[in-house]
């Protein structure tokens, strides 16, 4: 009799630890269960940004800064250029002319010839 | 050879001395107005951060809303949209305003948007891994009143190496409820720029 006492008491004392975990407290949210359920799938994400320092920078403008991205950039345009002019020199040299006759300006022996499309250049 | 050595001594000396003309830091009091390029910067973000907080404190919606509810108001910060030409971070002066909030003990405050997450992820977190005793109950937010928003416009007119900008900066409280816009705060800058 007295086993059956502790085992109903001990029964009683979790079901009353279970119950106050799960109370609702007066003016909570009747809907609180969706939030939970909600917040709950993606609480990993959510937390794994704590303790860091997130990085949301923008580039400032900076005149000096500017100019000297400028003259990268030009110079970058001339390698470029210059590499394109001494690539097509090359493919225009004497002994491919007989297999490209009309590659290159007959008046400016050695110069690629850009046809129409010379705009760029000026750039 | 003693010369010599004098010479290159003299010479790093005169290296040390342009190369410390050429390039300077020295710390400012930020309270000093400083403006250089003419655009948007700390001085019209204190500028306009003064003037909110004096017209959100003492406007007639504080007021109303105290007689009318018998307790302070809650606010929620929503977005400030910039529609201005400049990279413009409105934090720098909502923050002030927030602060002018919490620190008057006028207004109430709750949390929004990105750190509105995190806190409701912890939370979560807490649901499986905080004892029973200090873990936080879901469904006890506060709910706010009113949402601030807000938007950045300009107006600019150049004309060779001059330029007007006109900077106007307005927010708005609208109660949550009603949707009524119980107040509108401005702050207006113009600027003359001649380069």
């Amino acid at each position: 009799m007295k086993r059956i006492v502790y085992i109903l008491s001990g029964i009683a004392f979790s079901l009353s630890l279970n119950a106050a975990a799960q109370a609702t407290v007066p003016d909570q949210n009747p809907n609180w269960q969706q939030s939970a359920q909600k917040y709950a799938e993606k609480s990993d994400e959510l937390t794994s940004s704590e303790s860091t320092t997130i990085h949301e920078t923008y580039e400032a403008y900076d005149w000096t800064e500017a100019k000297e991205a400028k003259k990268q950039d030009r110079k970058e345009r001339r390698h470029e250029l210059r590499k394109l002019k001494y690539q097509s020199r090359y493919r225009c040299r004497p002994h491919n002319r007989y297999y490209y006759p009309y590659q290159y300006n007959q008046y400016q022996y050695g110069y690629p010839n850009y046809g129409s499309n010379w705009w760029w250049l000026f750039f | 050879m003693k010369a010599l050595k004098l010479h290159i001594a003299i010479v790093l000396l005169m290296g040390l001395g342009l190369q410390s003309c050429f390039h300077n830091v020295a710390r400012v009091d930020p309270e000093k107005e400083m403006d250089i390029s003419g655009k948007w910067n700390d001085v019209d973000s204190k500028l306009t951060s003064e003037a909110m907080v004096e017209q959100v404190l003492q406007e007639d919606w504080l007021g109303n809303h105290m007689r009318d509810e018998k307790k302070k108001p809650v606010v929620i910060v929503g977005f400030v949209k910039n529609k201005s030409h400049e990279h413009i971070d409105a934090e720098t002066f909502m923050k002030d305003i927030e602060r002018s909030f919490i620190q008057s003990k006028k207004v109430r405050l709750v949390q929004g948007g990105e750190k509105r997450e995190q806190v409701r992820g912890e939370r979560a977190d807490q649901q499986i891994n905080s004892s029973q005793s200090t873990m936080k109950k879901w469904g006890l937010e506060v709910g706010a009143d009113y949402m601030m928003q807000g938007v950045i416009n300009t107006i600019v007119d150049a004309y060779k190496r001059k330029k007007v900008v006109y900077y106007q900066v307005d927010l708005e409280l609208t109660n949550m409820e009603t949707n009524e816009v119980v107040w509108i705060g401005d702050k207006k800058i113009k600027k003359y720029v001649k380069n």
